[in-house]
């Protein structure tokens, strides 16, 4: 666990927090989610907030990785172990939100002995559970250096990210009750975001490592991903506009959801999300020779990060402030009755958030130790990536 | 609930067997001593989770009296529903309020032991004591007071649930009861020399408002007050018949009329006195009707305002204070040229005219009727009101020329007004004039259910040996702040000093004064705090016997039955008289227990009114608890009072001699005390202060509800722009002041207000507000003549200026 | 077959929260939770008006569960615990309830409540119709049609109490039934009809 041992305070600093966390859940299992800040109004929070997140953020790593195989980018090769033990993270991550999400854990069996084929949320389970065995089986045989499994695998594993991802965004998208998340782009939007998040998440850990020196990453591999987040997040910022102008058009229902997204109390991650997330970092990653500098590049990826919780925010928020049928005196919650939504996270809640990640980061630190080819000769060799922007010889299309 | 519950204390099965104990009071003395040892059945032993069921009559506060059938688990009141014994299914009824019990007997505000007080008054510091101990303080007190300053030292006043069938302690000890009440009867002062003491009720009933073309709901407002009495409103307006509501506030009932005038504060009259101004300048009154029914053709001496009276017959007047006996009027006929009686069965009466007799100036009423109208405009009507001449027209035509019309008023609203006397006189004058009285779908006064929609039992009432009765009442209790008077010390059952009194800061302090001042209640209320002994009584549903009050209400007589144990500490209204009457050994001339009370009341019964046949305390008992009177049923309709009003005369008697001195011969308008627009005092404190009825409340009682508490607390409605002109907004605390007092409330803005009028559903207990409550501002001041009327002046809670900031 | 289902007149409905309370009484809900909510139109506040003063309307919407014939909360659940039954009522099995309330972010209507806590009573013991089932923990609960009492062949406790006769329940299969009549006769509609979501509660003026 060479990882630890490098970085002794920073180890204990997260150990201490994941128990935090612990406490902090055994907390909400003994006291139940009333010690969280959600209520009848605002029935969904933090917790799938960051559901929504981790799942988005595992993505990056894995498609970037089977792209490698898939596509034939064996630039990529080079960063596919980190990025797969990343993506792997993530998703679990997701899945400990969506279970501590839940009010009754005790009886989660039963999704098990009598799953209902028509929630979405079934679906979710099912694809999440099997894009979590790819990545289990990729780093396998990643490690086991079996290059044809991995290219097997590789070849689910993109169509299992994009799935993961829009299945994700069907339990809101298919919601007709909540008009910001009824919408068929909210598949594509997920997708998109999952890949900026993912990428960038990507970027950060990347010359993280760099930084910790237990693994090289090339200057232009960075450089190379820095692009491909560019295009990322115009496509992303593409899907949004596509949304909010389909939305405020009409000048109807959704208008008046997108004047709460825009005005409203979620407004400031809207707006957020739009200029930090989207225009400051495309604009940086834009031009190639900011792409070359790892400060402007690891810049750029954490806006983008930020910017897409802040995304999860907004989407999630917005659509609980109204209730569709309105009338004073509005929904009864345990601070009485409310006529629009509101929440704010417990510190119950973010405890728990952050020992999750914590126990994220912990788990991160252990797979690369073990899994990690400690820098190599690999380092002498300059510009090898060059060859990631030729035409790839071997591009089979019936994968494609 | 903790607290220790008493339920070993069941009920006395030793009068199961003594139903001649109900046959007299000797009788009674002698069963009571018999009793004295306690004679107690063991406690009823219920298995976990075993059901049964109750009856009983709820409030008669709301006046609807609803029978509700209660399903007990474990001893505990689970839950409350329309009565299933009703022969007449419209009157299965219920609201919150009822269902609401549920919550309220357990609230946690409920008084649950007896206490003394530790602190200083108003401090609201107790210490428990025991029952001896606390009743033993009582009556020294009551006894030293009496010893001290003599009999009429002490003040004793039951509230209006607390005493419905008895109220025993007052006339034991002679104690003074407060006199005039002085709520929601204004209208009535100036409707009873009209039409009769009792006019201000229906004597017809509301199961007819689909038979009126019109109905105009003048202040009142049951669909929020009495919601059970709302369904022969709604089926009037599905029937067709239009609906006018006159109210500063846009109400339920308003909401649902097809027409609202919202009336400045006070000022109704001005609306009534417009439609009669266009009733006479258009000729749209009924001559025949007011010939026949009314004093229309009385005479009366223009030079000294006296009615031209025969000496030798005279007839008593039942409708003003002191009841002197009048003579019979005249009037003239024009067959002979010359004044005849009244009654004259060949004469034919002039309706206008002036004729000179002895040296005097005769004029008929009528003639005095149209001057005075003469000296009014429409437009002074509009500008007064607020309302539109042309609105005041339409109603005045829709009221007299569009067949039967109904004006039905609120007991309240108006009332509060310190001209509510004009207001009822000038509506008595409209009904005169029109007719609209005594007819299928016609009539006057407030359609609340009280007695005319359903067949009323007969009953007997327990009454105390000649020796024992109130003492004199020289100073109203409202007033008792204000009045040099002789009370020392003082008991109420309930809340009496800040419900019955405006002008909070004033009662208290006078209350502060006392000598002695002991309450007895259910909750927490706002006298409490200043309270030397507090006693926990028990609700409808609490009994330490099986059986408690019988009640008559819609057409059934009802016991209740099958209670459980009083909660906490608290006892019943009864066994709290009886103890206190044992003080001065007098416990022998009560009732033991309510069975025996109830087995009095119906006992014998039927010799008096055969209808009561059948009608026995064991049959009741063997029928749940309820049983029809034999008239009881869908068809029932009162044919109300159509001949004969209860005047001198028998008939509308529109002109008020006994004010002609005062210049209210006639309904001369006058503003309100406080709230008329022309109030120099509107330049401090710019905004009318209303209060009125909620649905989660009677009065102050269900307060201590805590699931409506949960929708709804000490707040004050006003309309958005008076809120945005002080930068408030909903949920806001604010502070409601004038030179009088404040409190502080949350504000709510609703734009059912009119612009420059609050509202708030009457007051609750002081525990619930952030500061003060409401009383402390409202209006202390008296109408001198009030003094002259049936029900005396009544306590302007409504005639109220104050001003509004954010706390 | 049998398609329980309710009609509610708008323009009797005086708002009183009878029924809100007869609700809450009869189901044993806890605190801090109404399966039936006596709405104001448009209102800021509870009983506030619409328009502009002196020309104000009030209307009331009495809302609790739909049970839609089509109910969005039905296809989110993910373990069955939400079920139409056979008499065509929209109800929860607790048992399966795994408390993801994704029935609560599908239902349009904010018909459900959640316990979020062990549900608090006031007052402090199991009030109303013994034979309902109570709520535990961490499971989503909301109107049931009065199931207990509608099996019994009563009416849900909503319409009995209601004092305005409001409400009228009955079966929409049966076309002679008093509601279906109602709901012909009187053109009711349906809350969000544009979502499809076909409720089984009209409403009518």
């Amino acid at each position: 666990m060479e990882l630890f041992k490098r970085n002794k305070a920073a180890t204990a600093v997260l150990a201490v927090l994941a128990c935090v966390g612990v406490g902090a859940w055994i907390y909400q299992l003994v006291g139940g989610l009333a010690v969280t800040g959600m209520s009848n109004g605002v029935s969904w929070g933090a917790y799938i907030t960051m559901f929504m997140f981790f799942v988005g953020l595992s993505a990056g790593g894995l498609i970037v990785a089977s792209s490698a195989s898939v596509f034939h980018i064996k630039a990529f090769k080079r960063v596919a172990m980190p990025a797969v033990i990343l993506s792997t993270v993530c998703i679990c991550l997701a899945g400990m939100f969506v279970l501590i999400d839940l009010g009754g854990i005790q009886r989660v069996w039963r999704i098990v002995t009598g799953p209902n084929p028509a929630s979405p949320l079934v679906w979710d389970i099912c694809v999440i559970t099997c894009y979590l065995v790819i990545n289990i089986l990729y780093l396998h045989f990643m490690r086991k250096g079996a290059e044809r499994a991995v290219a097997m695998v590789s070849r689910f594993a993109l169509p299992c990210a994009i799935l993961v991802h829009s299945v994700t965004a069907w339990i809101f998208g298919l919601q007709i009750a909540k008009e910001g998340w009824f919408t068929a782009i909210m598949a594509p939007i997920f997708v998109a975001s999952a890949m900026d998040s993912g990428l960038a998440l990507l970027l950060i850990v990347l010359s993280a490592l760099n930084a910790s020196g237990r693994f090289k990453t090339p200057k232009e591999l960075i450089a190379s991903l820095a692009g491909l987040l560019a295009t990322c997040i115009a496509v992303d910022a593409y899907f949004i506009f596509c949304e909010v102008l389909t939305m405020g058009y009409p000048g109807a229902a959704g208008a008046e959801t997108l004047a709460l997204m825009t005005a409203g109390p979620t407004a400031p991650f809207f707006w957020f999300e739009v200029i930090g997330g989207l225009l400051i970092p495309f604009c940086v990653l834009v031009f190639a020779k900011n792409r070359a500098k790892t400060g402007l590049v690891v810049g750029a990826s954490v806006l983008v990060v930020a910017g897409v919780l802040c995304k999860r925010v907004w989407l999630l928020f917005t659509s609980f402030i109204g209730q569709n049928v309105a009338g004073a005196p509005g929904v009864m919650t345990a601070d009485g009755w409310a006529m629009a939504g509101s929440y704010a996270p417990t510190l119950v809640e973010a405890a728990i958030i952050v020992g999750v990640v914590s126990v994220g980061a912990l788990g991160f630190m252990a797979l690369a130790s073990k899994l990690l080819l400690p820098a190599t000769e690999e380092e002498t060799v300059p510009a090898a990536t060059s060859r990631a922007g030729a035409p790839d010889l071997e591009f089979d299309p019936q994968v494609a | 609930m903790s607290g220790a519950r008493n339920s070993t204390l069941t009920r006395r099965s030793f009068l199961k067997t003594t139903g001649a104990a109900a046959a007299g009071l000797a009788c009674v003395g002698a069963a009571g001593a018999a009793l004295s040892g306690e004679v107690l059945a063991p406690a009823r032993a219920h298995a976990e989770g075993e059901e049964r069921t109750a009856h009983l009559c709820h409030q008669f506060h709301c006046l609807t009296g609803c029978n509700l059938k209660c399903t007990i688990r474990d001893d505990r009141i689970t839950l409350i529903e329309p009565s299933d014994l009703m022969v007449d299914k419209k009157h299965s009824t219920i609201c919150l309020r009822g269902i609401g019990e549920v919550a309220h007997i357990y609230a946690q505000d409920r008084l649950k032991v007896p206490m003394k007080r530790v602190g200083e008054r108003g401090e609201g510091e107790f210490v428990q004591i025991s029952w001896d101990e606390a009743i033993q303080t009582i009556a020294d007190n009551l006894k030293e007071a009496q010893q001290k300053y003599g009999e009429g030292s002490v003040f004793i006043r039951k509230s209006t649930e607390a005493g419905i069938e008895f109220d025993f302690l007052a006339q034991l000890i002679h104690a003074d009861s407060g006199g005039n009440w002085g709520l929601d009867r204004g209208q009535a002062n100036g409707l009873g020399p009209a039409l009769g003491p009792w006019s201000y009720l229906s004597n017809r009933s509301h199961w007819e408002f689909k038979d009126a073309a019109t109905i105009i709901e003048l202040s009142h407002n049951p669909l929020e007050s009495a919601m059970v009495w709302s369904r022969p409103l709604m089926d009037a307006k599905e029937a067709g018949t239009y609906i006018v509501t006159i109210d500063p506030r846009f109400t339920g009932t308003a909401a649902k009329s097809n027409e609202w005038l919202p009336v400045r504060p006070g000022t109704d009259a001005a609306i009534i006195q417009g439609m009669l101004k266009a009733i006479v300048d258009n000729g749209w009154y009924d001559e025949e009707f007011m010939l026949a029914r009314t004093s229309c053709p009385y005479l009366v001496d223009r030079a000294t305002g006296k009615s031209y009276r025969s000496a030798e017959v005279v007839a008593p007047n039942p409708t003003v204070v002191g009841a002197e006996p009048v003579g019979a009027p005249f009037v003239w006929d024009t067959v002979t040229n010359a004044p005849v009686l009244y009654d004259n069965a060949t004469a034919v009466p002039a309706l206008e005219g002036e004729w000179t007799v002895d040296g005097m100036q005769l004029v008929t009423e009528f003639t005095l009727i149209k001057e005075w109208l003469d000296t009014i405009t429409l437009s002074w009507a509009a500008q007064t009101s607020g309302i539109d001449e042309q609105v005041i027209v339409n109603l005045a035509d829709r009221y007299a020329n569009n067949g039967p019309a109904i004006i039905d008023i609120g007991l309240g609203g108006a009332d509060k007004y310190t001209n509510a006397d004009v207001l009822g006189h000038s509506t008595a004058l409209l009904v005169a004039l029109t007719g609209q009285y005594g007819k299928k779908g016609a009539g006057l006064g407030s359609y609340c259910g009280l007695g005319s929609n359903d067949p009323s039992a007969t009953l007997n009432y327990w009454v105390l040996p000649e020796e024992y009765h109130y003492g004199e009442s020289p100073v109203a209790m409202y007033d008792m702040p204000y009045q040099e008077n002789n009370i020392h010390a003082a008991l109420t059952f309930g809340d009496a000093f800040t419900l019955e009194a405006g002008a909070a800061n004033d009662m208290l302090e006078w209350v502060k004064s006392l000598d002695f001042f002991a309450i007895v209640d259910l909750y927490h209320s706002s006298a409490v705090d200043y309270a030397d002994i507090v006693l926990p009584a028990c609700t409808k549903f609490e009994c330490e016997e099986n059986v408690k009050q019988l009640r008559d209400s819609m057409g059934h007589v009802m016991l209740a039955n099958g209670m459980v144990a009083p909660l906490f500490e608290s006892k019943s209204d009864l066994q709290i008289e009886r103890l206190l009457a044992a003080q001065w050994g007098l416990e022998d001339l009560l009732p033991e227990t309510y069975e025996e009370l109830a087995r009095f009341m119906l006992d014998g019964a039927a010799e008096l009114d055969p209808r009561m046949e059948g009608i026995t305390y064991d049959a009741l008992l063997a029928n749940g608890g309820v049983m029809a009177l034999p008239e009881t049923g869908e068809d029932y309709l009162p044919d109300g009072l159509a001949e004969g009003f209860l005047t001198p005369s028998t008939r509308i008697e529109l002109y008020y001699e006994y004010l002609a001195d005062q210049g209210h011969g006639l309904p001369v308008y006058e503003d309100a005390n406080e709230a008329y627009e022309s109030n120099p005092k509107k330049e401090q404190f710019p905004l009318y202060f209303t209060q009125g009825k909620s649905r989660y409340r009677i009065h102050a009682y269900y307060s201590a509800n805590e699931w409506f508490q949960e929708d709804f607390g000490p707040s004050l409605n006003m309309a958005p722009e008076d809120a945005e002109a002080r930068g408030i907004v909903t949920g806001d605390d604010v502070r409601v002041f004038n030179d009088r007092g404040s409190f502080v409330a949350t504000a709510l803005v609703n734009r059912s207000l009119q612009p420059g009028v609050l509202f708030m559903a009457e007051t609750t207990y002081t525990r619930y507000y952030k500061e003060g409550f409401l009383q402390n501002v409202t209006n202390s001041a008296r109408l001198e003549r009030g003094y002259s009327m049936f029900f005396g002046p009544q306590i302007p809670y409504n005639d109220v200026l104050v001003e509004v900031e954010k706390a | 077959m049998t398609r329980y289902g309710m009609a509610i007149n708008q323009t009797r409905c005086i708002g009183c929260q009878t029924c809100a309370f007869a609700c809450k009484m009869q189901n044993g809900v806890a605190k801090d939770m109404r399966w039936n909510r006596v709405l104001t139109e448009g209102g800021g506040v509870a009983d506030d008006a619409q328009g502009q003063y002196p020309n104000l309307t009030r209307t009331y919407l009495p809302l609790a569960c739909q049970h839609c014939e089509n109910p969005a909360c039905l296809k989110a659940c993910p373990t069955g615990a939400t079920y139409k039954d056979e008499m065509g009522r929209v109800e929860i099995d607790y048992d399966k309830c795994i408390g993801c309330r994704m029935c609560m972010a599908a239902c349009p209507y904010n018909a459900r409540s959640f316990n979020w806590a062990e549900p608090a009573f006031v007052p402090d013991f199991v009030y109303g119709d013994g034979q309902v089932e109570r709520r535990e923990r961490g499971v989503a609960e909301k109107c049931t049609l009065c199931k207990e009492r509608t099996d019994r062949g009563e009416e849900p406790r909503c319409v009995q109490c209601c004092p305005l006769d409001a409400r009228i329940f009955g079966d929409l299969d049966d076309p002679n039934s008093e509601v279906s009549k109602v709901i012909v006769e009187r053109k009711a509609r349906v809350l969000l009809e544009e979502q499809g979501t076909r409720p089984q509660v009209y409403y009518f003026e």
